[in-house]
């Protein structure tokens, strides 16, 4: 629970996107992403998730090597195995049911790779819980930012491979 | 008289400390030290002496070790083994006697037993890829680090040594006193690494489909650690992160290679004649006068009847370098070899690309022109490139820089494509690398104990340069207007700065102690002083200070305090506040609009005042009749016909104004009537101007900043009044995102609320 911070003044902009690549250092890559969760109108739930293009292209050509990001060598095929890869990772449970949420787009920004998704809620949230094991399975020191929003609060959680999973009281 | 003097002088200041102090206070407060904004460093700061100056410069009593290498390096490619034979001049131009010298062993940090490899934590992983896992548990370490043979003095006589770890303590026969030289050898070798798959700044990467390496070596010989007034012996360990600190001389360097191979290294090559073809020659000196594009010396079609060769002959390249701080080289079959001349000042200077053919058709295309930008823009902010060539070699995932020589990664795929990531992240790295060669090179900083002063400092230069090359090499960075530089721009750094504290250390942290060195210790000083320069300073006066600490530090030693006095000396701007906040601390800005009141002229005392002016038992009708009442918009008391000119409505002003006809024009539209009472907010720890739109009915705009110094006394929010004779209709806080504000949602009046990126781009693939 130590890495749940709560944040008086947390900014819209609140994304820990840092550049990764570091010139000069021995082995000093820095690994990243953020998924920010917001409750909008109409009990929609609207996902954002950023990644840096390089991390996740490491996990598309694993499964598929001759795929490419940024121009996509084949957006069909990267949608894919984006969809399955997300799916298995990012788990967001609202009460007690798991939450299905449906692909909107990608699109890139610089060197961050930005994917949406959508979701409808079907029930009254008591809690919500995250669990994000997005490219663990690649770099052992990634680490997952969540921030979570709706109109009353802001929160945001700080995942990494030994702590990828919190949930959170709405009341 | 005197008493309405004194309730006067409350309401300027704006402070009812006095009056609520009429009622006693259950508890007294405590006090505090000195915690203003604006305070100066004096305690941060080290105090000015002879050494160095209050004013930034190198003092009377300035001194600098020098020491001066000759060695005979021999590269055996078949068994990636490096042999090295050293002598060493080491010049004492300190005040002391020193019994001993430390030598930085920099490759042990390769040994199998280096406590490098257990510098971090970490746990073991659910999930792991197979070859990680594979290399972690059941790979043997790699067996490196130095195998000193020997070392002696110049005489021959054994010197007693003693290693500890990184580091090598030569104990002296007898001390070397201030002013004298001593010269000793080393005899070493040891096992070269390959970088690509043991990450490391220097070795070889090895080509399996024709067998070749590539050699980019580096921290290969026992070097001496620096001495000084700062740190005595700079003999911090090297454990990969904290780069190198180096003293400046002379080299002459004797490399034996393969036959067939093709070298570039720090200095003037002096046997070109003995080590190239005919033909290779003829086209070096071809080069030597070719101004407007590069020579091929080596071409990509004779690197390739070369590469199955593998020549058994021998081939002894020679170099000579003068006032260098370290010693690099590069060696292949594989090299493809380009280079130009560059005007720089008064001088040429060699632009220089080195590259096996995978880095084709990219670094044919770019690479000598991004180092020949590099060397112009640097040498205008700073000073001339002093040195005979800059040399840019490609190796895959290198960014890494050496005196008149680089590494660089951006490689094409196989099949010789190349995405605009790929081009822009190679031009980049290599205008940041070339640029190291001022700092920490010439300006030469220490960066074992300071990653920023060079890092900063150069992405800073980097974000300068590369937006130059986008202006002159237009065809190179289409569709775009301008270049995609990834670090520079305020806004930029704004996610790491708002990120999670416990993962940001301030910049003034040694770096192996940053959470993340890429953002800490390049992103945002770079930042810092683009802002620095844009906005706090402006472009003249930062530039001219900056120029200032170059030249004044070129080939010497400079300390944070020694950059920081100077950008103040040679500007006369107060910048303590900003090195305390950018540099000193982890706080970030965040400036708003908290609230805005409009006031008029009034006949009457607004309610407020006449509640100050009844605490002292007095009426309006006490005060003289030379005062001018204001009230505000929402003041329901007030009476005053709205749509008359507000100055009637205050008589004793209206007199003053008729009294002073020829400085006031009671008739002209022109004087103010509205009075706007504006209060920024400051949710952020750091002080910054406040750059200020605000935006009139008439669709007209007013620009204007307030200095820094509003902060001065109100760490929290601070009022300003805007006197004007049109309506306000809207207000925006640092319009051009200038100032690295990290939350924006607060910049505007009345509050506009921008849609995420999931709306807008939701809409994108609506419409």
């Amino acid at each position: 629970m130590d890495l749940i911070i709560f944040f008086k003044k947390i900014s819209i902009f609140f994304t820990l996107m840092f550049s990764q690549l570091i010139n000069n250092i021995d082995v000093h890559d820095y690994y990243v992403s953020t998924t920010e969760v917001n409750f909008s109108y109409n009990n929609h739930i609207q996902i954002t998730i950023k990644v840096f293009i390089d991390d996740f292209e490491e996990m598309i050509q694993d499964n598929n090597n001759n795929l490419k990001l940024a121009p996509d060598s084949d957006s069909k095929k990267i949608d894919q195995i984006t969809n399955q890869y997300i799916s298995e990772k990012l788990k967001i449970k609202i009460n007690n049911s798991q939450l299905k949420y449906e692909f909107i787009g990608r699109e890139y920004k610089s060197d961050i790779l930005q994917l949406y998704y959508e979701a409808v809620l079907t029930e009254k949230v008591q809690v919500i819980t995250f669990e994000n094991n997005i490219l663990y399975d690649y770099f052992k020191n990634q680490q997952n930012i969540v921030h979570f929003k709706n109109d009353k609060f802001r929160r945001s959680f700080l995942f990494t491979k030994n702590n990828s999973k919190s949930s959170l009281s709405i009341n | 008289m005197k008493k309405i003097i004194y309730v006067f002088s409350f309401l300027i200041t704006g402070s009812f400390n006095l009056l609520s102090q009429e009622t006693p206070e259950s508890k007294r407060e405590p006090g505090h030290t000195n915690n203003n904004k604006f305070k100066q460093l004096y305690e941060e700061f080290s105090s000015p002496n002879r050494y160095r100056t209050a004013s930034g410069a190198p003092g009377s009593d300035y001194y600098q070790q020098q020491v001066d290498y000759i060695m005979d390096l021999e590269l055996d490619d078949k068994n990636t083994k490096l042999y090295g034979e050293e002598t060493i001049t080491y010049t004492n131009n300190s005040p002391d006697n020193l019994d001993y010298l430390w030598i930085q062993l920099d490759q042990n940090i390769r040994k199998k037993d280096a406590p490098a490899l257990e510098k971090n934590g970490g746990g073991a992983d659910p999930l792991i890829p197979v070859e990680v896992f594979a290399s972690k548990y059941f790979d043997e370490p790699f067996d490196g680090g130095f195998n000193i043979n020997w070392v002696k003095s110049s005489s021959g006589i054994p010197l007693k040594y003693t290693i500890n770890n990184t580091m090598m303590r030569v104990d002296l026969p007898s001390s070397i006193k201030s002013g004298e030289s001593y010269s000793f050898k080393i005899k070493w070798w040891y096992n070269i690494n390959n970088h690509v798959t043991n990450r490391a700044r220097s070795g070889y990467e090895f080509f399996p489909k024709d067998g070749n390496r590539a050699y980019v070596i580096a921290q290969f010989f026992p070097r001496l650690a620096v001495y000084n007034d700062v740190e005595g012996w700079q003999n911090y360990q090297f454990w990969g992160n904290g780069e190198f600190a180096l003293n400046f001389g002379n080299y002459e360097v004797n490399l034996t290679v393969p036959a067939d191979h093709i070298v570039e290294a720090t200095g003037d090559l002096k046997n070109p004649r003995e080590v190239l073809t005919n033909q290779e020659y003829k086209r070096y000196k071809q080069a030597q006068n070719s101004f407007d594009k590069p020579v091929i010396i080596v071409t990509e079609q004779e690197v390739i009847e070369k590469e199955s060769k593998f020549s058994e002959k021998k081939k002894t390249w020679k170099y000579i370098a003068n006032n260098v701080r370290d010693f690099a080289f590069a060696s292949s079959r594989k090299f493809i070899w380009d280079m130009m001349a560059v005007k720089v000042g008064p001088k040429k200077v060699m632009a220089v690309s080195l590259y096996p053919k995978e880095g084709n058709p990219l670094w044919e295309e770019y690479s000598t022109v991004a180092v020949a930008q590099t060397l112009d823009t640097y040498s205008k902010y700073t000073f001339n490139y002093p040195y005979p060539k800059a040399v840019s070699v490609h190796a895959k995932n290198q960014g890494m820089e050496y005196p008149m020589i680089c590494w660089n990664y951006g490689r094409p795929d196989e099949d010789g494509k190349y995405s605009d990531r790929v081009k822009f992240g190679m031009i980049s790295v290599i205008i940041h690398e070339v640029g190291h060669n001022y700092f920490p090179m010439i300006v030469n900083s220490d960066e074992r104990q300071w990653g920023w002063m060079d890092e900063g400092l150069d992405t800073f230069m980097q974000y300068l340069t590369e937006q130059e090359f986008g202006q002159n090499y237009k065809e190179a960075i289409v569709p775009l207007e301008k270049y995609p530089s990834r670090r520079g721009d305020p806004e930029k750094i704004v996610p790491y700065m708002s990120g999670f504290q416990k993962n940001i250390s301030p910049i003034m942290s040694n770096p192996e102690n940053v959470f993340q060195l890429g953002p800490n210790a390049y992103a945002k000083p770079a930042t810092a002083l683009n802002i620095l320069r844009e906005t706090v300073m402006g472009k003249e006066l930062f530039d001219h200070a900056f120029k200032t600490y170059s030249k004044r530090w070129m080939f010497k030693h400079p300390t944070p305090e020694d950059f920081f006095r100077t950008m103040e000396d040679a500007s006369a701007v107060d910048l303590d506040w900003f090195w305390r906040g950018w540099f000193y601390s982890t706080d970030y800005v965040d400036i708003g609009v908290k609230e805005v009141k409009k006031y008029r002229i009034s006949s009457k005392p607004s309610p407020e005042v006449d509640k100050i002016l009844s605490a002292y038992g007095m009426t309006a009708n006490d005060l003289a009749p030379n005062y001018v009442f204001m009230s505000s918009d929402t003041d329901e008391s007030n009476s005053d016909n709205e749509s008359s000119n507000s100055i009637n409505n205050s008589t004793p002003l209206k007199k003053y104004l008729e009294e002073n006809p020829e400085d006031y024009d009671l008739n002209k539209n022109s004087l103010p009537k509205n009075f706007y009472e504006i209060e920024f907010e400051k949710p952020g720890g750091l002080v910054m101007p406040i750059i200020v739109d605000y935006i009139f009915k008439d669709g007209t705009k007013k620009r204007v900043e307030y200095p820094v110094q509003v902060w001065r006394k109100n760490d929290d929010s601070v009022k300003k009044v805007l006197a004007t004779n049109k309506e306000l209709v809207a207000i925006k806080v640092d319009p051009d995102l200038k100032t690295a504000d990290i939350d924006i949602s607060n910049n505007s009046w009345p509050k506009e609320k921008s849609a995420s990126d999931f709306e807008k781009f939701k809409n994108k693939i609506k419409g």
